[in-house]
């Protein structure tokens, strides 16, 4: 088990390198000259070399990759081209509303999902899976726009039960910030309902018709009792990597979601700084939200620990 | 599967009565409601970024100067220059400029603004400024007189002293305490202390976000009405937001809702929501708007034949320009003035064919050039709403004329960065793009970019070799009456159309959106939070 999980760890390193190499390569040689936004409408060739110049933009590709690597290594991810101010505050001071959203949609869509799928396996063909598995190519299929334009008409504009939008600071109050935070969360929480629902049911239906849970049933255990301890429990390997990758998912940043309800959160930050090739702070959330997906692919494999003794053995 | 179910109900009832309190503790907090009288929240036409008003030409990094800085002069609604911090005086051979600070005027940290502030802004703002540069290039010398007094002495008598201290844009003449002013170019400016009405609230700056300002206690304002930038700057507000929310629909959402103040630039295909609220006010509060500009490259063909140049502008009107942004004509104006329509140097000679169909002419001028078919590459911005219609309707009738076009799809940064290259098209360079200026950036020969003339080395993208254009420009800025001025840019205008310098493509008026709460909001073409009140 150990050697697994050192496994698991030492393969981070390559994959985070390679990400490095790969985001720094891929704006660098991309087209879009930072010095001629900086400079504006007064952009004369001597000012563009001078702004290169200042931010070591006139340097060989290697010698820049090599530079920012050394200072990443030293935790230093670098100043934004544009507004002078240090890359890890300014990804620190979007953090928070990604988090936020990303664990509330995330909880509120498995309380949600987890007995809708179940339900909808054990009372196959029935009423709830037929509504389930319409909600399900409903849920994925709506652009998110369409379902955040319609929940804002209705209840922020129509019935003025919520707020349009923004993300007000917690220390004004916690009620508030999640009343604003309502629709995002159902915005968001449609097609995660609908991809959980959909792989619950999938992975409990498999489980369902396996010896053991026939043997279970045979034994007198109560319904209820076979799909939470024999049913959703083997089948948790699936669900779990579906909720790491939706998770991965949001830390990266929901742009369309953030940029409609005027959430500063990361995604934000990335469509800003990409639009404006400002470098170091697209290559900074490049990084983190790589090292995100890295680290929770190899939390959930050490779930996969938890739930599936047979991993322990291979 | 009974009590799986109770537990269940019970879980829902607990979630739905957790939201209600939630709903409920929030809706009764009144305590919110003295503050949010006095604070108001705007959107702004962009995000602000950059806090060094030299370091961009932004017009959202020059509206962040109008509030924390202080300009020596202003100028008012009729175009005249009146005193804002000091006050001056000129010698009988107009040669010396003396300026003297109002008494009280102090730096948001509490230390007095002092004559030797003034000149270090004064040398800052020169370094950058192309009437800086000129000014500089007239000046014999710049030097404190006293604390509160400084001098200006030329070396022969020019007409555009006071002018470019009290210019509107682009790069106001701010004053910044010496310490700020003597910072090298390119280091970031983090100390946010000015003079201005506002203080800058660092600690809730968001670039992208979020920008904050506070009401500026120490600030003493003039005694005259407030009038643009001139007269008495009185804030009435605590605090003002500008906030930054990418979305247009939801602008105009939260609008409704209440939850902002204002939208300063509102998108004119949104308006009819807005039009019949009664709770809401709709106007051009900027009086002269901006213009939609076609720029030609004059480095390669086929535009460096003033022949081909001749048959496309006669190719283009601005009516379908603007049709195409705006569409309603009452939020537009077709008017063919270099230099503005509504201003002082207002003609539209020599741009006529612009605000007629003379299609048919452009054939002919085109067929009787030397244009050999070599493609017309121009830059087309797809995701920037005022700029992205502006290309598609270039190509169109440019094709009509005989042009070959090859529109070529970007986003706006990269037509930013690509416009910079002198190269050829084929080589990653370009033959026309188009952009919109604010009226303020074009209101005469001095600060009217396009009409630059300085080539490769100092004109405007598009790079127009043209000593003739200079030459006017330096008797623009000699000229000490407003009637010598006046003629001169008339026939500046006229030559600039001949050689087909710029395309100016038609006037359009941002509709500004604020809710009928706010009382004090002034016509203007700078944005002006001062004289606002909340109720």
């Amino acid at each position: 088990m150990t050697g697994f999980v050192m496994r698991r760890i030492m393969m981070v390193f390559p994959v985070m390198g390679f990400v490095a190499l790969f985001v720094f390569l891929l704006l660098h040689l991309g087209p879009g000259d930072p010095a001629a936004i900086i400079a504006g409408d007064h952009a004369t060739p001597e000012k563009l070399a001078e702004i290169r110049a200042a931010h070591n933009l006139d340097q060989p590709i290697p010698w820049q990759f090599m530079t920012w690597i050394a200072h990443v290594l030293h935790g230093d991810l670098g100043t934004s081209l544009l507004s002078g101010l240090p890359v890890t505050t300014l990804i620190a001071s979007r953090l928070e509303p990604t988090l936020v959203l990303a664990f509330l949609t995330l909880a509120f869509s498995t309380a949600v999902a987890l007995p809708l799928g179940a339900l909808a396996a054990c009372k196959r063909d029935g009423i709830i899976d037929k509504l389930a598995t319409g909600y399900c190519v409903l849920g994925t299929s709506v652009p998110f726009f369409v379902v955040a334009y319609f929940l804002v008409l209705v209840f922020a504009i129509e019935l003025r039960l919520l707020p349009v939008q923004g993300y007000p600071d917690a220390a004004d109050g916690f009620g508030n910030l999640l009343l604003h935070l309502v629709l995002p969360v159902a915005t968001l929480s449609v097609p995660v309902i609908a991809l959980v629902t959909r792989t619950v049911k999938t992975a409990l239906l498999d489980v369902l018709s396996e010896d053991h849970v026939r043997t279970a049933r045979a034994k007198g255990i109560s319904e209820a009792s076979v799909i939470v301890f024999h049913g959703l429990r083997n089948a948790a390997l699936p669900i779990v990597t579906v909720l790491g990758n939706i998770f991965a998912l949001l830390i990266g940043g929901v742009v369309v979601t953030e940029s409609i309800f005027n959430l500063p959160g990361i995604g934000r930050l990335t469509v800003d700084a990409v639009l404006a090739r400002d470098y170091p702070i697209v290559q900074g959330i490049i990084l983190l939200a790589g090292a995100a997906h890295v680290l929770l692919n190899l939390a959930v494999d050490l779930l996969y620990l938890k739930f599936d003794p047979r991993v322990r053995y291979q | 599967m009974l009590s799986m179910s109770f537990r269940q109900g019970g879980a829902s009832l607990t979630a739905f009565a957790l939201i209600l309190l939630t709903f409920f503790a929030a809706k009764s907090d009144g305590s919110a409601m003295a503050d949010e009288q006095k604070t108001i929240r705007a959107v702004m036409h962009a995000a602000l970024r950059v806090t060094d008003p030299l370091a961009t030409t932004a017009y959202i990094t020059r509206n962040y100067g109008y509030m924390i800085y202080d300009t020596l002069l202003g100028t008012d609604e009729n175009f005249k220059i009146q005193p804002q911090m000091a006050s001056w005086s000129v010698s009988g051979d107009k040669r010396t400029y003396t300026f003297q600070l109002r008494e009280g005027l102090t730096w948001h940290d509490g230390s007095p603004v002092t004559a030797e502030d003034c000149i270090a802004s004064i040398k800052r703002w020169a370094e950058r400024d192309t009437l800086g540069q000129r000014l500089m290039e007239e000046a014999k010398s710049l030097e404190a007189i006293d604390g509160r007094t400084f001098q200006l002495t030329l070396k022969r008598p020019v007409g555009f002293v006071l002018q470019a201290f009290a210019k509107l844009s682009p790069y106001p003449l701010f004053m910044m305490p010496k310490r700020i002013a003597e910072m090298p170019f390119g280091t970031p400016v983090t100390d946010y202390t000015g003079s201005g009405p506002f203080r800058f609230v660092a600690d809730e700056f968001k670039p992208g976000v979020k920008a904050v300002f506070e009401k500026n206690e120490n600030y003493v304002p003039r005694d005259e009405p407030p009038s643009w930038t001139a007269g008495g700057k009185h804030v009435k507000v605590d605090r003002v937001e500008w906030i930054v929310m990418p979305d247009a629909k939801m602008q105009v959402n939260a609008l409704r809702a209440g939850e902002i103040d204002m939208v300063e630039h509102t998108p004119f295909d949104l308006l009819p929501l807005i039009e019949a609220d009664a709770r809401i006010m709709i106007r051009a509060i900027d009086p002269f708007g901006s213009q939609i500009m076609g720029r030609m490259n004059f480095l390669h063909p086929p535009f460096d034949d003033a022949e081909v140049r001749r048959a496309a502008l006669l190719a283009l009107n601005q009516k379908d320009f603007l049709q195409a942004l705006v569409g309603n004509p009452a939020y537009y104006r077709e008017c063919a003035a270099m230099f503005i329509c509504g201003t002082p140097l207002e003609t539209d000679i020599g741009g006529q064919t612009l605000l007629n169909d003379t299609m048919e002419e452009a054939r002919a001028a085109l067929a009787a050039s030397d244009y050999d078919g070599a493609p017309v590459v121009i830059l087309q911005p797809t995701d920037v709403g005022v700029v992205k219609t502006h290309p598609i309707v270039a190509a169109q009738l440019l094709s009509d004329a005989g042009f070959t076009v090859d529109a070529q799809p970007m986003d706006w940064q990269a037509v930013v960065s690509r416009r910079a290259s002198q190269k050829p098209p084929e080589e990653g360079g370009w033959n026309m793009f188009f952009t919109i200026w604010n009226a303020t950036d074009l209101l005469n020969p001095l600060v009217n970019h396009a009409l630059n003339g300085r080539g490769t080395s100092g004109a405007w993208f598009g790079w127009p070799d043209d000593p003739k254009l200079e030459e006017y420009r330096m008797a623009y800025a000699a000229a000490v009456s407003d009637d010598a001025r006046k003629a001169i840019a008339k026939d500046m205008q006229k030559y600039a159309y001949d050689q087909v310098i710029a395309l100016p493509l038609g006037q359009f008026l941002p509709q500004t959106a604020w809710r009928r709460s706010l009382s004090g909001v002034q016509d203007s073409p700078i944005p002006l939070f001062w004289g606002l009140s909340k109720n």
